[in-house]
């Protein structure tokens, strides 16, 4: 865990994820990229829509037996609407991601394939593709793009940052993303959850439910 | 959207409106003047202010809060979606459910059978085409039942999309009840929804409701058959009642004493015509049972009618007649037979005591010899087998009306059986 100061307020920052290297500072809105031990202001980051998503930075949760902290979010925004990727820091160290939006929740990790993904333009919904000896069908193919961050974050994004994903169905309730915006692209394997399954608390809370 | 009002007013008639699906709605039916207002618009356009001659009340009032399936939704949009089959339409209600948690469910009312629907979590796979297609969804085989073009007829309050009266979109059903599974395509997309059957009793319980309940008309493509269940649980009393039946006759018949308790041989004269013989007394012993009185005859290609009394001693008499018939020959080279040479009669409750037999013999046969036997306490498989027959009518009533549901069922669908 470090502790750093905020070169645009003085407030204390903290990241507490050691695969974090930008935070957004909770009472500046700056974005701060961590350097080693100094941080970098790169702007004042873009405000977050209303989304009336129920989670929020530092909700607790456990996923497969291991407690979970919600550090980071980013918002993206999708044909279909408002898409929220938020940032878990797990007890192990481990970084990985819940997807939500609308009541749907999905818990993915950062995976390292040997194998040469198809190009973002080969790809079309119904395509065939085996990941880590999975078989996966295409669900989606999105340009999607950043709305705004909180909390932190594993890499540096900012508002309008292009997010072409391509969202894969698998067996059972197995599905996968193929994140574009990186060369080569980042790939995310999980699985679609349920809402108990996750142990949620310090969600938001809204007056009769 | 950032800081939409939770109020506001109607821009086409100006009642005031409350967002009920949070940041979740992009249109909204005025419940006042039906007009449909895109909330993404900051002007809030209006996407459509006349939808329909008839106003439609849901059976749920929009806003009330109930417990489904172990989760508490709010009902924040209804609409009416119709299909037309062979040119008659059918319309039904669908309710769109909110909890901020959970997101959105859908409760779906039709000929007062009721569906509560999500969207499925993962895509159902083709697994059978032809004659009766079918997909697999969770390791589960859900039959196609019918496919056809819905739209959307009547729209009110909050949806999560911009809604049209008049958006239209194929929709193929499955079913494995009590669910289904909805695939509905539009140009722009495929979606899959489960829905499992619900009793309205307890919806009308969960969001208290006090109007009366719409009664079921008809069979719903994925309602549990209700005789399925009973079915089962009727099958296995039958198998239970039935072994016990059999415990019981083999009780009884292992324990029947079947003891010989008289026997002679007597020979009829034409001569003796009209005259009646009496044996000597004899003892029928044991406890009140039957006594079976066996009477065999030499006949051949004759008939012999004995008019039988067993009289005790103190008086009471048995009356009872049997005719033996025996005829034989052989016809285009092969044996044939009818009648038996022997008969026998059961009486069925006769106390123990000191009895003896009256016998007045009939034939057209010049003499015949003939034996009577009489048993005490036999074994009768006539009750075994009543006992099995009446056991055997209720599954088979189930099965029969079990049958008559599942043809009504499918009478509705692509695929009549």
């Amino acid at each position: 865990m470090d502790k750093c100061t905020c070169p645009s307020c003085g407030a204390s920052v903290e990241f507490q994820s050691p695969a974090s290297i930008l935070t957004v500072c909770e009472y500046c809105a700056s974005t701060l990229v961590r350097h080693d031990v100094n941080l970098e202001n790169i702007g004042r980051m873009a405000e977050l829509q209303v989304d009336g998503s129920p989670l929020q930075l530092h909700v607790e949760g456990r996923y497969q037996g291991v407690p979970f902290l919600v550090v980071g979010r980013i918002q993206l925004r999708y044909e279909q609407g408002l898409w929220n990727e938020w940032h878990l820091l797990f007890d192990d160290l481990r970084s990985g991601w819940l997807g939500e939006s609308g009541g749907i929740y999905e818990v993915s990790f950062l995976t390292k394939l040997d194998e040469a993904l198809p190009r973002f333009e080969d790809l079309h919904p119904g395509n065939a593709l085996v990941l880590k000896g999975q078989s996966f069908a295409v669900a989606q193919v999105a340009k999607a793009f950043c709305v705004a961050g909180e909390g932190e974050l594993p890499f540096s994004v900012g508002p309008g940052y292009a997010a072409p994903v391509v969202d894969l169905a698998g067996p059972g309730n197995k599905l996968a993303t193929i994140d574009y915006s990186e060369e080569p692209p980042l790939v995310f394997l999980g699985e679609y959850v349920e809402f108990e399954q996750l142990h949620l608390t310090g969600l938001r809370e809204w007056n009769g439910w | 959207m950032a800081g939409r009002v939770k109020t506001f007013k109607c821009p086409s008639c100006g009642n005031s409106l409350t967002l009920r699906g949070m940041e979740k709605t992009e249109s909204i039916a005025c419940e006042a003047c039906g007009s449909v207002i895109d909330l993404t618009d900051e002007n809030l356009r209006i996407i459509a202010t006349y939808q329909s001659k008839v106003k439609h009340k849901p059976l749920i009032p929009l806003g009330s809060r109930g417990n489904v399936r172990g989760d508490l939704f709010e009902t924040i949009g209804y609409m009416r979606r119709a299909i037309t089959v062979e040119g008659v339409d059918y319309e039904w209600g669908e309710y769109l459910l909110f909890n901020p948690y959970k997101g959105f469910r859908w409760l779906a009312e039709y000929n007062g059978h009721w569906n509560f629907l999500k969207a499925a979590s993962n895509i159902p796979q083709p697994e059978a085409e032809g004659a009766r297609p079918s997909v697999k969804y969770l390791d589960q085989t859900f039959l196609q039942f019918q496919s056809g073009k819905v739209r959307v007829v009547y729209v009110l309050g909050e949806f999560y999309w911009k809604v049209q009266a008049g958006e239209t979109c194929q929709v193929t059903d499955y079913i494995s009840p009590p669910l289904i599974l909805s695939r509905e395509k539009t140009d722009q997309e495929v979606v899959w929804t489960i829905g499992e059957y619900l009793e309205p009793e307890t919806l009308w319980s969960s969001f208290h409701l006090t109007t009366p309940i719409p009664p079921k008309v008809g069979v719903a493509p994925n309602q549990p058959s209700p005789y399925r269940a009973q079915s089962k649980s009727l099958w296995r009393l039958f198998g239970t009642l039935g072994a016990a039946a059999v415990l019981i006759h083999l009780l009884i018949f292992l324990s029947a004493s079947n003891k010989l308790v008289y026997e002679n041989r007597f020979v009829f004269h034409q001569a003796d015509k009209a005259k009646a013989l009496v044996t000597d007394f004899f003892e029928i012993p044991g406890h009140t049972s039957n006594v079976m009185v066996k009477s065999t005859a030499d006949l051949n290609d004759n008939w012999l009618y004995l008019h039988l009394t067993l009289v005790q001693e103190e008086g009471r008499a048995y009356d009872f007649g049997r005719e033996i018939s025996y005829y034989q020959g052989v016809e285009d080279g092969e044996r044939w037979s009818e009648g038996s040479p022997s008969d026998e009669a059961v009486l069925p409750t006769v106390p123990a005591g000191k009895y003896y037999l009256r016998i007045e013999p009939e034939s057209s046969a010049r003499g015949v010899n003939y034996t009577i036997q009489v048993y005490r306490d036999v074994p009768q498989w006539f009750f075994f087998f009543l006992a099995l027959g009446m056991l055997c009518f209720l599954p088979l009533l189930l099965k029969w009306r079990s049958s008559r549901f599942e043809a009504a069922r499918w009478a509705e669908s692509d695929f009549p059986r």
